[in-house]
């Protein structure tokens, strides 16, 4: 049997059709006004979840990027201070004196020499403790304690102290400080390892630690004069400040008119000793710079990656979340389209029957 | 030999014109009615149901050898045009619709809350832009500023922030769940009406019939429709209705069969019941059934049944009653429009408690499910009164995934700034060997002083215990800066904070910052979610105690949208697919029962002529008679 079709069935048929296109038109609508591919979960769950996932990255990376900004200019300011101590005060000022005061200057100007050294010790502590921000750069992971600092020793002499400790006696808490370390997350996947504990290659070590700069303790020195003897001086200092000291203090106590040494016996030997320390020190102290300078650059090579890694991530949510305009609105149009047609047919379906053509 | 005649009545063509115009004028009536009545919802279109009348059987004059005519027509009443098998199927089908639609509304309340999809500054979300602005403050903290207060309060302003979104997302939660369970309370009080409409319309229907329509067995044996008084009709519209609105909350089945009322006598009469369970019978005739949810006696945790001060009672007789929680349905044994009950022995006549799953569809049963079913987190004893259970997620589920993220990120934070006594690494602090309490020495007391829980179940405490998502906050003593973020948990990076007075505390180092870099790596860290993480929030042994999702804070929270999202998609398709269904159904259904304006306009036009002719009969048999009593043997007068 041929199946009747009332006009209420038909009617029924063409409401449900006709909410269906303008559900899709409503759709459409929602897609153009909010600019956007998906406005929940429901519409694309994996979109909505991979799109969540780059806006997370996108933040982090950001915040790395602020990370890398900061540590730059940390490095920089130490770099600053490393090139002053190297150039102004260990090149210029110390060993050119020390140069003077052996060769050139007798009398009085031996003396002078000493407190231009003795100067450039105390000018040397004040730029190794230089602050960044409100921390001291160079106290490794104590940033609130000053680094350097004068003391006296048992004979009333100054030495020199690195977080209260003097910097030539070895001992197990000054040698701690040399393994401190604060780590930051500068986006090299910083994660921990099984046993808990940070992955030291997957983020990246701020703390300066400025004993492990001058060095630190003392050592032997074994040399031949110039009438060809073997000479050992021992405890020479090994941090290049110390020497500063030492060095300073022994031309500041020739005599102001003669220009005699105070010690004429040990003296000689020690400022030997001390000459070659300071030698060994400034080499040192330039290549722990070059060492900073190349972990700077590092630095500043990461932070363009990671500003790229964030344009990148930028882009790709562009690209997940937003609508392409022409498409959107072709969608748009299509569907206005198809529901005025729709509204059309309804007005031919309901008008007539059988009862208007009877007369 | 003389043929036989066959006689005439002489009056008998009045009789046959007269029954002529009056079943026209009858079908035009009942036309009449059909056009009227074209767009009341639930309407069956009504056909005039004729008979030619033949009167036959021994006569005194009757002779074998008369020509019969018959005699006109006889109007036997009035029938519907419905499809009995249209209609189950149809209600088949809304049953699943209304299930699928009822489970689908609660999962588009619950994407409102949860789906973070354009919500938030630049569309970052809300807990998702909540835990990365964390994850920055920790950030800025480390970089240089550990144990900074400054640094600590901006952590701390962040995860307040955070935590309250915890307590927002866990009351809105609460509050979709309080209004389903009145949604479904709602259901099943306009199940009652239901029940009451069709017993109700059951007994004027059966009281119609009687005056108007009973049959014979013999008649009934035969088939016979259409033998109704015409109110009936209307009533078995309205039946029909209300059944149709019964078929959306529930599944039922639905049965016609033949009741005796005395006499050889009988009526019809309409048994619902529920097709999971044919001893759940909600009508039998004029006897219909009530409905509520099933009393259970109250029991604690472990099982004990408790009275209504709360004491533990042996026997579960004594315990109080409450609502079931699982809102299982009881049925009454079924009672008339005065209350009596049904006769012993008759199916209904005594109470039904019903099971988890007897109601197969339908809308009771999707919000049902909604308010009840816990997903990963199912207990045995759910399982077993449900197979699937555990694969069908509710509003209970998606609270304890919420409470499952939020009890896992304070856990991760407490441990991060507490001294655990058992763990080698960090119980230095401790006077060794490490008693029970562990006593802290003297030199750290200051700094242990200061670790602590950070986010705590009670809003003036600092208990780390118990912690869900609506009552997750920041601890007391984080709140008033007496505990902060610990910089560091290593040995090595302690000193003494006044070298010249060997009695002075210890400290950190100022810039050490290793347990706020753990912090940051702790926030991008997969963890394991178990089942049994939730352990004191479930009643009962847990179905499958173990792993069901592993991945970092922001990976749990995308996880509940995806599950939420792919749940209301499948849904979501599954409805289009049965309202497809429904629609053809309805749609054919129509075609039988529905009117059409053509097919009664052709009736009008067809009874109009009918009318018309039988009318003109008259006038012919008028004349004739005319002609013959005033125009015969009239000659010669």
């Amino acid at each position: 049997m041929v199946r009747r079709v009332t006009t209420n069935g038909m009617m029924m048929s063409y409401k449900a059709n006709l909410m269906s296109s303008y559900k899709m038109l409503g759709q459409i609508s929602e897609k153009v006004t909010t600019q956007r591919n998906f406005n929940s979960y429901a519409e694309s769950p994996a979109k909505a979840s991979q799109a969540f996932q780059l806006r997370r990255e996108r933040w982090n990376t950001e915040t790395q990027i602020t990370n890398s900004k900061y540590v730059t200019h940390k490095f920089q300011q130490a770099w600053n201070c490393m090139e002053n101590l190297y150039q102004d005060l260990g090149n210029s000022k110390v060993k050119y004196s020390d140069l003077l005061a052996q060769n050139g200057t007798q009398g009085s100007g031996r003396k002078a020499l000493g407190d231009v050294i003795l100067g450039a010790a105390d000018a040397a502590v004040q730029t190794l403790n230089s602050k960044f921000g409100e921390r001291f750069i160079f106290s490794g992971a104590d940033g609130d304690t000053v680094p350097f600092s004068w003391g006296e020793n048992a004979n009333g002499d100054r030495i020199l102290l690195y977080r209260g400790m003097p910097v030539d006696e070895v001992t197990p808490e000054l040698e701690a400080t040399l393994k401190e370390t604060t780590y930051v997350d500068l986006g090299m996947g910083m994660a921990e390892g099984n046993n808990g504990q940070l992955i030291s290659s997957s983020a990246f070590n701020t703390a300066i630690t400025g004993l492990d700069i001058l060095g630190y303790g003392t050592s032997d020195y074994t040399y031949t004069d110039k009438d060809g003897n073997q000479k050992t001086v021992t405890d020479v200092p090994n941090n290049l400040v110390s020497v500063f000291n030492e060095l300073g203090s022994i031309w500041a106590q020739a005599d102001p008119d003669s220009g005699a040494l105070a010690d004429p016996v040990n003296d000689p030997a020690r400022i030997e000793a001390l000459e070659h320390k300071l030698q060994e020190g400034l080499d040192q102290l330039h290549e722990r710079y070059v060492t900073l300078d190349t972990q700077a650059a590092f630095v500043k090579t990461n932070q363009t990656r990671l500003e790229g890694l964030d344009d990148t991530l930028n882009e790709q949510i562009v690209d997940m979340e937003d609508i392409d305009p022409a498409d959107a609105i072709t969608s748009l149009m299509w569907a206005q389209y198809s529901y005025n047609a729709a509204l059309r047919i309804g007005t031919n379906l309901l008008s007539q029957s059988l009862i208007d053509y009877m007369n | 030999m003389i043929e036989p005649m066959s006689t005439i009545s002489t009056f008998s063509g009045f009789t046959m014109a007269r029954l002529g115009i009056m079943a026209s004028q009858k079908a035009m009536e009942v036309t009449g009615n059909n056009i009227s009545n074209i767009n009341t919802p639930g309407y069956t279109r009504q056909r005039l149901e004729q008979k030619a009348l033949y009167v036959g059987g021994a006569d005194r004059y009757a002779s074998q050898f008369d020509v019969r005519v018959g005699s006109g027509a006889l109007t036997t009443g009035v029938s519907q045009l419905r499809d009995p098998y249209l209609d189950i199927r149809y209600r088949n089908e809304v049953s699943n619709v209304h299930y699928y639609d009822g489970k689908l509304s609660v999962l588009e309340d619950l994407a409102l809350i949860f789906d973070e999809v354009g919500k938030g500054t630049d569309d970052n979300g809300v807990i998702e832009a909540g835990l990365s602005d964390l994850l920055e403050q920790l950030q800025n903290m480390n970089t240089e500023h550990a144990g900074t207060a400054e640094f600590d309060s901006a952590v701390r302003e962040s995860a307040k922030s955070l935590v309250e979104w915890f307590n927002e997302y866990a009351g809105q939660l609460d509050e979709r769940l309080a209004t389903t369970e009145k949604n479904l309370q709602e259901k099943v009080s306009r199940m009652n009406n239901i029940l009451h409409g069709i017993r109700e319309l059951n007994e004027s229907i059966k009281k119609a019939e009687i005056a108007n329509g009973a049959m014979t067995e013999d008649e009934r044996r035969q088939g016979l429709i259409g033998e109704r008084g015409s109110q009936a009709l209307e009533l078995r519209d309205e039946r029909n209705k209300l059944i149709d609105e019964l078929a959306e909350l529930v599944d039922i089945d639905v049965k016609y069969s033949d009741e005796p009322i005395g006499s050889g006598m009988y009526v019809e009469k309409l048994t619902i019941t529920l097709s999971g369970r044919t001893d759940a019978v909600l009508v039998d005739g004029v006897y219909g059934a009530d409905v509520s949810f099933q009393k259970v006696p109250k029991t604690n945790a472990n099982g004990d049944f408790l009275d209504e001060n709360g004491n533990i009672v042996a026997d579960p007789a004594d315990a109080a009653y409450i609502d079931d929680p699982a809102y299982k349905l009881h049925l009454s044994a079924l009672t008339d429009m005065r209350g009596e009950v049904i006769g012993p022995g008759r199916k209904g006549s005594t109470p039904v408690d019903l099971n988890e799953m007897d109601l197969t569809s339908g809308s009771i049963q999707a919000l049902r499910e909604m308010l009840t079913r816990n997903g990963e987190f199912s207990t045995q004893a759910e399982v077993n009164s449900d197979p699937r259970a555990s694969t069908k997620r509710g509003i209970p589920y998606y609270q304890k995934a919420l409470d499952a993220l939020a009890r896992q990120f304070a856990k991760v934070f407490n441990e991060a700034n507490t001294f655990d006594p058992n763990n080698p690494d960090e119980n230095w602090v401790y006077e060794q060997p490490v008693t029970d309490p562990p006593v802290v020495q003297d030199k750290y007391k200051d700094y242990v002083a200061q670790s602590g829980p950070l986010f705590s179940s009670e809003a003036d405490g600092d208990n780390p215990d118990g912690i869900t998502a609506s009552n997750i906050c920041i601890s007391n003593k984080w709140a008033h800066r007496e505990v902060s973020i610990i910089q560091t948990k290593k040995e090595s990076e302690m000193k003494q904070l006044d070298p010249n007075d060997p009695n002075s505390q210890w400290g950190p180092l100022s810039s050490a910052n290793s347990n706020v870099a753990h912090l940051i790596t702790a926030m991008q860290t997969d963890y394991d979610y178990r089942a049994d993480d939730l352990g004191d929030l479930v009643n009962g042994t847990l179905f499958k105690p173990g792993s069901y999702f592993k991945g970092s804070f922001h990976g749990m929270l995308t996880y509940i949208n995806e599950v939420l999202a792919e749940d209301g998609k499948s849904t979501l398709e599954k409805l289009e697919n049965y309202s497809a269904a429904a629609q053809d159904l309805a749609v054919s259904r129509d075609s039988v029962s529905g009117v059409d304006l053509n097919d009664e306009a052709m009736n009008l036009m067809q009874y109009q002529k009918s009318y018309s002719a039988a009318c003109r009969l008259m006038t012919t048999l008028d004349e004739l008679l005319d002609k013959l009593i005033n125009g015969t043997g009239i000659a010669g007068r």
